[in-house]
């Protein structure tokens, strides 16, 4: 049996070759530039209302202050699962043998229907 | 009574079995998870050799031997290999716990924890 | 060259073994001799495992008998049963074999920079060789008792690996639960084993298979195996060693050991369908393994958002991914009993499942590379502490683009192939599974932005500037996995047909699989 027919229709040689082909047609129509561009002059500086610039450390972003919304957000499912992972070993066995215990009365109450 | 006795090998799995994990689940001090994993071990070691056991078997070796009717010498073989493994990762395990209370100077498991979430 | 075809898949589990004693010998000579040896001997095995692929593709299931007068005296003339320890390599074993071998082969070329400043590196390559052979072992065997063993083997040089660098805390402690868990997974299959071998007086997978009448011992033990499989392989509800073991695993090791947990799905793989196949009760366990998934999927992701350790947010993706692998093969189980369905979507959902542990092996194990240069150059795996590190380090930055990308699913890399195979074969069963697997992706994406935008973008850093590109070996050792990478994304038909579908069908030819021990009747 052939494989199926949906991994030929997003072939990826194609999409590989459409971006080449955009990317090409974006490359030329940049590079045209603008005669009234000119580099390393006050031109390119970072324009923040005429205040200084800060420096590098306190521009970026740091990586716990992303998705704040979104935890925020979904607090109520994040508070318990946070506080799940203990780190302890003791749970870890007890989570492991529940599950064990868990499946086999699964299997066992199936076979009585 | 004879069921009794005669299951009796499987009666002190269930039971070595119960207390080990029992032990495994409840206790703090690291040292004490690891015995009630040897426990555990001990457990599924007997429950291994005594499904070999034959009613009134000998010994499964030919030299010398009285009779035929042996108990079966694969289970014992099996046994062997799971005690070494036992022996190898019980090792393992108390080397790691001497590291952590080398780095943490605690074996309480809650309070040696160090990565969480 | 004909002895070496038919002795390939013994020579495939021996020579990483034997060289695995060898390595502390070259040690003494010197260390450029032991690292070229290690790296000899893992590219041998490479050819080994593409040879018994080879074979298996073009020949059928290989067996191999351990002691006997000729490698394919299964059952002996004086038995009924096979006696002897079989090595039974079907589609899914040769499958996880090219899997398990390219990624070990990476993981210690890149090794070979990372553990230069290291101490007691020959115990290191000691046991990468260990932990290589037993992966492989586990992915041949026929036999479940030596099944048993390599998975023992596995948690403890895995273990040791992943404690290895003994300096950090988390490090030990990551290894400690590691081996508590793995002994307790392990003591279950051994349970399982007595108890078939009490009833069925048999230890091999495809005798037991032929011999099976799912009692009520045979379904505690399917519990037990289960279970015990599914925390090996880091599935949730029994995820939580996983964070805790990659993360601070030494070197090149990280991707190792979870080929080594995938190799253990394989195995989940081999239990369900192999040994029991359609006696058991299908609906259970296939929306148990379904569950499994669709939780690993969604807890692995979210945990994922949160965490500021770049490893650590890469090993809860190792989990959420497993999901994908779990939610593909569980659609197939739950409707093997049903051969339209299977014709119809099963096959496919299983193919779209194993199409993705091999991807993976590869895109997952070349984050993690990354994510143990960041920590190699600049000394800390904290994410808040990094930014525009991507004009020092463009070739590090450069492969996580293309492992990030793959992972999320973004055409046309290999992820997105297997994925969609996997949405489409999903839909059929439940509409709910394919849109939960969807959301899941783009949190994927959107985690990866994070690190992304907290490591490699932003203006440059004062206190990086002297950090620079990582050393050569560790290039190359990311480039095998990237180019496997880039290599599946752009050819994916071609690498389903040859290697996904054979393995599918392997799953779902029990009775092919018992035949090639039991002789065929």
């Amino acid at each position: 049996m052939s494989a199926s027919p949906v991994l030929s229709f997003w072939a990826p040689l194609m999409v590989v070759i459409a971006f080449l082909i955009v990317a090409a047609i974006t490359y030329a129509y940049r590079s045209r530039g603008r005669s009234s561009y000119k580099r390393d002059t006050e031109q390119t500086k970072v324009f923040l209302s005429g205040e200084d610039e800060p420096e590098a450390g306190m521009r970026h972003v740091r990586a716990h202050n992303m998705y704040w919304g979104f935890f925020e957000a979904m607090k109520r499912y994040y508070d318990p699962v946070v506080r799940a992972h203990t780190g302890i070993v003791n749970d870890y066995l007890i989570w492991m043998f529940g599950l064990a215990a868990l499946v086999g009365v699964l299997l066992f109450a199936s076979g009585l229907f | 009574m004879s069921t009794i006795v005669m299951n009796a090998p499987f009666i002190g799995v269930a039971a070595l079995a119960c207390v080990g994990i029992y032990i495994m689940l409840s206790q703090r001090n690291l040292i004490r998870i690891v015995m009630g994993i040897t426990i555990f071990e001990s457990a599924v070691n007997l429950f291994l050799v005594s499904l070999g056991y034959r009613n009134d078997g000998i010994a499964p070796i030919f030299t010398n031997a009285t009779g035929i009717h042996m108990v079966l010498p694969v289970p014992q073989a099996l046994t062997l290999t799971s005690i070494v493994i036992g022996v190898a990762t019980t090792a393992l395990m108390l080397t790691l716990i001497v590291l952590i209370y080398r780095h943490t100077g605690e074996t309480d498991a809650r309070k040696s924890r160090r990565v969480k979430g | 060259m004909e002895a070496l075809t038919t002795h390939s898949p013994i020579l495939a589990i021996a020579v990483p073994l034997l060289a695995a004693f060898l390595t502390p010998l070259m040690g003494r000579i010197g260390p450029r001799a032991r690292d070229t040896f290690v790296i000899c001997v893992l590219a041998l095995v490479q050819i080994l495992v593409v040879i018994v692929a080879r074979e298996v593709y073009a020949n059928g299931i290989q067996i191999y008998v351990l002691g006997a007068s000729a490698p394919s005296l299964a059952i002996p003339e004086t038995h009924m049963v096979p006696v002897r320890i079989i090595l039974e390599v079907d589609g899914l074993g040769a499958f996880l074999g090219l899997m398990g071998a390219t990624v070990a082969l990476a993981g210690a070329v890149y090794s070979i920079s990372c553990m230069k400043m290291e101490t007691g590196q020959d115990r290191f390559y000691t046991l990468l060789l260990l932990l290589a052979a037993s992966m492989i072992g586990i992915q041949y065997t026929g036999d479940l008792f030596n099944l048993f063993v390599f998975l023992e083997i596995l948690s403890i040089s895995g273990a040791a690996l992943a404690a290895f660098r003994t300096r950090f805390v988390d490090a030990v402690e990551g290894g400690f639960k590691y081996v508590i868990v793995s002994t307790i997974a392990a003591l279950l299959v051994l349970i399982s084993i007595g108890m078939f071998y009490g009833q069925y007086n048999l230890l091999n997978i495809a005798a037991i298979a032929d011999a099976m009448q799912y009692t009520a011992i045979d379904k505690i033990a399917l519990a037990l195996l289960v279970v015990a499989l599914l925390t090996k392989s880091g599935a949730v509800p029994s995820h939580w060693w996983v964070p805790d073991t990659y993360t601070p695993a030494a070197g090149g090791t990280s991707p190792i050991i979870y080929a080594a947990s995938l190799t253990c799905l394989g195995a989940l793989f081999r239990v369900v369908f192999s040994l029991y196949g359609l006696k058991l009760s299908l609906s259970v366990i296939g929306w148990v393994v379904i569950v499994a998934g669709l939780l690993s999927m969604f807890i692995g992701v979210t945990m994922a958002l949160r965490q500021t350790d770049v490893k650590r947010l890469m090993t809860y993706h190792a989990i959420s991914q497993e999901g994908y692998m779990l939610l593909g093969v569980g659609v197939g189980l739950a409707v093997l009993g049903d051969p339209q369905a299977v014709a119809a979507y099963g096959r496919e959902a299983i193919a779209g499942g194993i199409f993705h542990v091999i991807n993976n092996a590869f895109f997952k194990g070349l984050l993690l590379l990354t994510g143990e240069a960041l920590f190699f150059q600049l000394g800390t795996r904290d994410l808040n502490k990094m930014g525009g590190l991507g004009r020092n380090m463009k070739w590090t930055c450069a492969f996580f683009i293309i492992g990030a990308l793959a992972i999320s699913g973004v055409p046309p890399f290999n992820g997105f192939a297997s994925k969609l195979m996997i949405y489409e074969s999903s839909f059929h069963l439940n509409p709910m599974l394919t849109i939960i697997a969807l959301v899941v992706s783009i949190m994927t994406l959107a985690s990866f932005t994070k690190v992304f935008q907290a490591a490699f973008t932003g203006p440059e850093q004062p206190q990086f500037a002297t950090v620079s590109s990582v050393p050569l070996s560790m290039k190359v050792g990311m480039g095998i996995l990237a180019a496997a990478t880039v290599l599946f994304s752009l050819f994916p038909q071609f690498v389903v047909d040859t290697i996904v579908y054979p393995a599918a069908d392997a799953l779902l030819n029990q009775t092919g699989y018992i035949n090639a021990v039991m002789g065929g009747a």
